[in-house]
């Protein structure tokens, strides 16, 4: 039984010791400039499973080979399991100003965008441990309104417990809102060099308009298999194949 | 006859003018002869001595040519005086007459002399003897006109042509090549017009400039003997590759032919010869050029030098104080294209003001390309303190020997920066000596390197069994706890809160009754229960039992809750008047009561106002 178990152990220290080293060469081969093997270890990681760090060196990678749309695929990637980090912006700010694409946003009304910058703060299980955290709080204070017999005491107890339990409530409603980004991802990015976007899904439907490398697309319609219905930041609605794009 | 005229007297002008140039030198002999003749030919031999005081002349025997005649003397003097400065120079002249009998080339030997006391003595130098023409077999240029055609109107195209000759044909790309028009002339010729030359596409030209004083030389050719002088000369540099062609040049030459006369009279006065005017277009041939791409494999600091270079550096100061300028200047030499190559750069710390180089040329126009130096200066001016260092300047160029790239280096400088004076930094707009972050370069951040756990898609601890139980545990927990203690729960509730919050309404209650009481006019029970009302507030108020309440201790408690001292007055005061208006006879019971009442809703107005928890 011991054997078995350290034989166990041996298997997962190598597992484990196997993947860090390649994650290093990974590293090392873009210290070295060698961007293609970087790219191909990285993506053979991702295979694996996914990591904000990842995409974001994969990110690195490609805009080093200039490969603009997938530099921004990656970083898009990175910032929806690491929002708020500042070097992914950062990257995906430089790497957006080098696209084609002049983009112009609807302008938001500012609680929205702030509420947006809110939730953005923070990835969805770090919202969800704080949601945990106030929800003790909660509880905490609830003991406390219970135990004590001081008017004021009992008072802090009972405050303190309605606003715990108000940010716990808040905070959970953001990790599912992260979560939902997670899991149903709408936005894509365009990875030809340059696409016609059609009014119709098929080649023969009129050009609407065109649009270009690392462009963000989200899309509106995900039923057909071959093309997919999009809309553009600033509301223009037309149909894409899907070989163009690729969904974030 | 006329050719050979003006050529005796040019060289004779040519003798005085010598003469006049060296008189003011050393004293020395000068001899003078045609480089080339033709056999048969006559020509004249001098020598030149600048003094007049000569003895012992000697000459070393003449032996590859027949002297006709000689050697005679001629002296000349001459006197200027220029604004009163009298300055006199005089000469002797040995002149030979000699004739040259057979081809080949000859040294003529020097000549030595005692002038001025003086052993003087010439150079040895060479004259070239040429052969007949074949062609005419009659008469030579060097005798004068010629006989060829001598009846006809036109001219053979062998008589006047004009060559033109490039040094190579196969040439890398800036790589200077010389192309040269060359005079070949049998006829005497009075000029050019109408002159017209290739625009030499695809090559960049500079012309070379001839000396003024250049002479017809003899030259045999084909069997002929010509004057030959070279017209102009160009240095070309080829800015492109392949095939390039320099276009055929056209010259409309006049040419004087002598004519015999057939008028008598005319003969007389013109000693039997008349001259005629001739036109002729000459037109050289078109000339091919092969030029090689430069090879593969361009350095890093390749600045388009082709040719071969050298590169020296000099920096006016490794020590200064900030503000002040330093100057780096480098300095190219050499052969090649030096006006094309641009100005190598130089990596200066990014905290220096840099300024335009400037770029002094110096070059000649030489037969292999421009010789010469370029100096380039940089101008920088170090702003801050500091020990920077000037990396070495690496100049790349194209070795046409070696036929490879070469680079070459310059010294690193280390350059100290003192701080600067007050006053030089007076200079430099000085609001707050704070600069503006400057931006050199954008780029990426870099890659990061921490290892990284990798987690399946969609895989987080939010929402999942164990993300709820974190909230179900604690909630059970919490609520068993709950339920344990709950009867003191409920009693902390009951006790504390409630009685508190009804402490005012059950007093308003009591007072209500005791409004009704008044109204009836009945005193004791109004009293009572104005009393009630009061004792029982402030117990409930103060969460005090009414049994442990008295009037000794009441003062005490409401104090402890920051009730004014007047408040308190007033409430004893209205204690006080309930109790012994309930002991008082008919009639002054009745009297206070309204007066009691209103004191005491005001009272526990007050009181609900102060006492807070």
């Amino acid at each position: 039984m011991k054997q078995h178990i350290s034989i166990l152990f041996a298997l997962l220290f190598a597992v484990t010791s196997a993947f860090a080293q390649t994650k290093a060469q990974a590293d090392s081969a873009y210290i070295n400039k060698e961007y293609a093997q970087a790219i191909e270890i990285y993506e053979s990681l991702l295979q694996q499973g996914e990591s904000g760090e990842i995409y974001y060196n994969l990110g690195n990678a490609y805009f080093k080979q200039d490969e603009l749309g997938r530099a921004i695929l990656n970083y898009e990637r990175a910032l929806l399991l690491q929002p708020g980090n500042a070097d992914v912006s950062a990257n995906l700010d430089i790497a957006r100003a080098k696209t084609v694409d002049k983009i112009n946003p609807n302008p938001e009304v500012f609680f929205v965008a702030w509420t947006r910058a809110l939730i953005n703060m923070l990835p969805v299980d770090t919202w969800g441990a704080w949601g945990i955290g106030f929800f003790f709080c909660t509880l905490a204070a609830l003991a406390i309104y219970f135990f004590t017999k001081g008017v004021r005491w009992r008072k802090i107890g009972f405050f303190a417990a309605l606003i715990s339990l108000i940010l716990c409530i808040v905070t959970n409603l953001f990790a599912f809102e992260q979560k939902g980004k997670i899991d149903h991802r709408t936005d894509a990015i365009v990875l030809s060099p340059s696409v016609t976007v059609r009014s119709t899904p098929s080649d023969e439907g009129t050009s609407l308009f065109v649009i270009h490398e690392g462009r963000k697309v989200s899309i509106k319609d995900n039923s057909m298999k071959e093309w997919k219905e999009i809309t553009l930041e600033d509301g223009k609605v037309g149909w894409i194949p899907v070989s163009a794009i690729e969904i974030i | 006859m006329i050719m050979k005229k003006t050529f005796y007297i040019w060289i004779l002008l040519n003798v005085w003018m010598l003469t006049g140039i060296y008189a003011a030198d050393q004293v020395g002999i000068t001899a003078n002869a045609p480089d080339a003749v033709a056999v048969g030919d006559q020509f004249r031999l001098s020598f030149t001595i600048n003094t007049q005081n000569v003895r012992d002349f000697r000459v070393g025997e003449i032996k590859d040519f027949d002297v006709l005649m000689g050697p005679s003397r001629s002296q000349q003097s001459s006197t200027q005086i220029i604004n009163g400065k009298v300055t006199s120079s005089s000469s002797i002249t040995f002149t030979y007459i000699l004739m040259a009998n057979k081809e080949g080339t000859f040294t003529i030997p020097a000549a030595t002399a005692q002038a001025d006391g003086k052993e003087v003595a010439s150079t040895p130098f060479q004259v070239k003897v040429l052969p007949k023409d074949e062609a005419n077999g009659i008469g030579g240029v060097g005798s004068g006109d010629t006989q060829t055609s001598r009846n006809s109107g036109t001219l053979n195209a062998t008589d006047l042509f004009i060559t033109s000759t490039t040094s190579k044909t196969t040439v890398y790309e800036q790589e200077a090549i010389l192309l040269t028009y060359k005079i070949y002339a049998a006829v005497d010729l009075r000029g050019f017009d109408n002159v017209k030359l290739p625009d030499f596409k695809g090559f960049q030209s500079q012309e070379v400039e001839l000396p003024d004083d250049r002479r017809w030389e003899l030259e045999h050719y084909r069997g002929r003997n010509y004057r030959t002088t070279i017209y102009r000369q160009f240095v070309l540099f080829p800015q492109q590759t392949g095939q390039l062609e320099i276009e055929s040049a056209r010259f409309d030459a006049s040419v004087a032919r002598a004519t015999e006369a057939i008028d008598p009279f005319d003969a007389f006065f013109n000693r039997g010869n008349t001259y005629v005017e001739i036109k002729k277009t000459l037109t050289t041939p078109k000339i091919l050029v092969t030029v090689n791409p430069l090879p593969n494999g361009k350095p890093e600091g390749y600045t388009g030098g082709v040719g071969d270079f050298s590169i020296s550096s000099s920096l006016s100061s490794n020590h200064v104080k900030a503000n002040d300028a330093v100057t780096l200047k480098i300095n190219i030499t050499g052969v090649g294209n030096l006006k094309l190559i641009k100005a190598p750069e130089v990596k200066f710390p990014d905290d220096f003001e840099i300024y335009d180089p400037k770029v002094d040329n110096q070059f000649r126009i030489t037969s292999t390309g421009l010789s010469g130096s370029q100096t380039i200066e940089y101008l920088v001016i170090p702003r801050n303190a500091g020990n920077y260092k000037i990396p070495a300047v690496k100049f790349s160029y194209f070795d046409t020997k070696s036929q490879s790239y070469k680079t070459l280096t310059t010294e690193a400088y280390e350059l100290q920066v003192d701080k600067g004076d007050g006053t030089s930094s007076q200079t430099v707009t000085n609001y707050n000596n704070k600069e503006d972050l400057r931006i050199l370069n954008e780029d990426i951040r870099f890659i990061k390197q921490n290892d990284v756990k990798l987690r399946p898609r969609g895989g987080y601890f939010f929402n999942s069994l164990g993300y709820w139980l974190f909230y179900l545990i604690p909630l059970a927990i919490f609520i068993i706890i709950f339920i344990i203690y709950r009867r003191q729960i409920a009693e902390n509730a009951n006790v504390t809160k409630m009685k508190n919050k009804k402490a005012n309404k059950v007093a308003l209650k009591r007072m209500k009754e005791a409004g009704k009481l008044l109204a009836d006019g009945n005193g004791d029970q109004f009293y009572d229960e104005v009393l009630k009302a009061l004792w029982g507030y402030t117990s409930d108020k103060l969460n005090i039992p009414s049994s442990m309440l008295s009037k000794d201790n009441i003062e005490g408690q409401l104090k402890e809750h920051q009730v004014s001292q007047e408040v308190i007055n007033e409430f004893i005061e209205i204690l006080d008047t309930c109790e012994f208006a309930r002991f008082a006879p008919g009639e002054e019971k009745h009297q206070n009561m309204d007066k009691v009442y209103a004191s005491a809703l005001d009272t526990i107005g007050k009181m609900e106002n102060t006492i807070k928890h």
